[in-house]
């Protein structure tokens, strides 16, 4: 139950991280293959 | 500070609970289901089913075989874009071309959006869909996708991408993390559907009136948004095909998920300034639904930092700035939990992996 919810706060927290750190990683996006 | 504490509650509230709210009550007031239905017989539109792929020689037999595989009345085409494979990727597939089932069209490594513009250039069919090298098709899916388009009103359909995480079947260190996550986006974009049209589609699965192509820039990041959001942008509507459906893996740790969730939301401040009518509500006939989605996913981080920031300052001025504070260092050590347990998993596996022989390398991950 912890674990769960821990891996469901981190998720969280990673993908909110991921929309701050997007802003300064635009500039390399085509290099990364989808 | 108070004003930013507040302010910052609400547009998290909002983005998170409040849309949601919204939407399912628009849906259950106002539905709008699309005029979906069989085809006469013989009067099927023809598909092209185009899969853009770097270096996927080892997937691609796999990938052409579930696509030949699937029932559809109508005429189908078969259209692989190599974008610079190194991999022999021509060798892998040669029997599919030279029996006339598979297309192959080679152009220089240029990304994602090149390819599908030369796919698409190539493709005669009615109704394109797209497709990735890694997933599978269910069987379904293509006369699912197709039958959307017998209203004249719908000019895309997005298939469902189900993750293996889903079911609790994944072996991922964040599966239930991205599986909750899944679970509710696709919630979204259901009920999105639902009331007109979605705000984009899934890669690995969706369907466009080749008509509504538009070629892609080539620094595009999210082909999958720019598309179906121009179609919705010149009236159309984009519906959400949950009968249609393909499987992929999850990411196998947080590393590899944050990199897939930093491009994807790069992507979407690309968009805004690809297509900043999205910005207009009397233009973008989905405003309040991708301003409340899309551009909310952009503010809440800020969001968040503004209520962490203004709590912690706060926190000595009465009991709910107090319990908000401490409501969120919870939280957040609970992240921290999921942090450290996802780097665990991640390292004991690469030490399991060196621990293998060669050949089982590959299972250990």
């Amino acid at each position: 139950m912890l674990r769960r919810a821990a891996q469901m706060a981190f998720t969280f927290v990673m993908m909110n991280y991921a929309a701050l750190t997007a802003l300064f990683s635009l500039r390399r996006g085509r290099e990364v293959w989808k | 500070m108070d004003f930013v504490f507040w302010i910052s509650a609400a547009v998290i509230a909002y983005v998170y609970a409040g849309y949601p709210l919204l939407l399912a009550v628009w849906a259950r007031v106002a539905p709008k289901a699309p005029r979906k239905g069989a085809f006469p017989a013989g009067q099927w539109p023809s598909l092209s089913v185009i899969v853009a792929a770097r270096n996927e020689a080892a997937r691609l037999p796999a990938r052409i075989e579930n696509l030949l595989d699937l029932p559809y009345e109508g005429a189908r085409e078969i259209i692989v874009v190599s974008d610079g494979s190194t991999d022999r990727t021509e060798e892998a597939i040669a029997r599919y071309v030279s029996r006339g089932d598979v297309r192959f069209i080679a152009v220089p490594a240029g990304g994602k959006p090149v390819a599908l513009n030369a796919g698409v250039a190539a493709a005669r069919g009615d109704i394109l869909v797209f497709a990735d090298a890694r997933q599978q098709f269910a069987a379904a899916a293509l006369i699912e996708l197709a039958s959307n388009f017998a209203d004249p009103e719908v000019g895309g359909a997005t298939g469902e991408l189900v993750l293996d995480c889903e079911s609790g079947s994944s072996a991922s260190s964040i599966g239930d993390g991205v599986g909750a996550y899944w679970k509710y986006e696709k919630w979204l974009r259901r009920h999105e559907s639902r009331i007109w049209s979605t705000l984009g589609a899934t890669g690995a699965i969706y369907a466009l009136r080749r008509a509504l192509w538009r070629p892609l820039p080539a620094d595009t990041l999210l082909d999958d948004v720019l598309t179906p959001m121009r179609a919705v942008l010149d009236g159309w509507r984009v519906v959400f095909e949950a009968d249609a459906m393909a499987e992929d893996w999850t990411a196998p740790d947080g590393a590899v998920e944050a990199r897939r969730k930093r491009r994807t939301l790069a992507g979407n401040y690309q968009i805004l300034a690809q297509e900043p009518r999205l910005l207009i509500p009397v233009v973008n006939p989905v405003w309040l639904q991708y301003v409340s989605h899309k551009v909310g996913r952009l503010v809440v981080p800020w969001a968040l930092i503004g209520l962490f920031a203004s709590s912690v300052m706060l926190a000595r001025d009465g009991w709910t700035y107090a319990l908000a504070f401490a409501a969120q260092a919870a939280f957040y050590a609970l992240a921290a939990l999921g942090a450290w347990l996802d780097a665990k998993a991640r390292h004991d596996a690469s030490g399991f992996a060196a621990d293998l022989p060669v050949a089982f390398g590959k299972e250990a991950r």
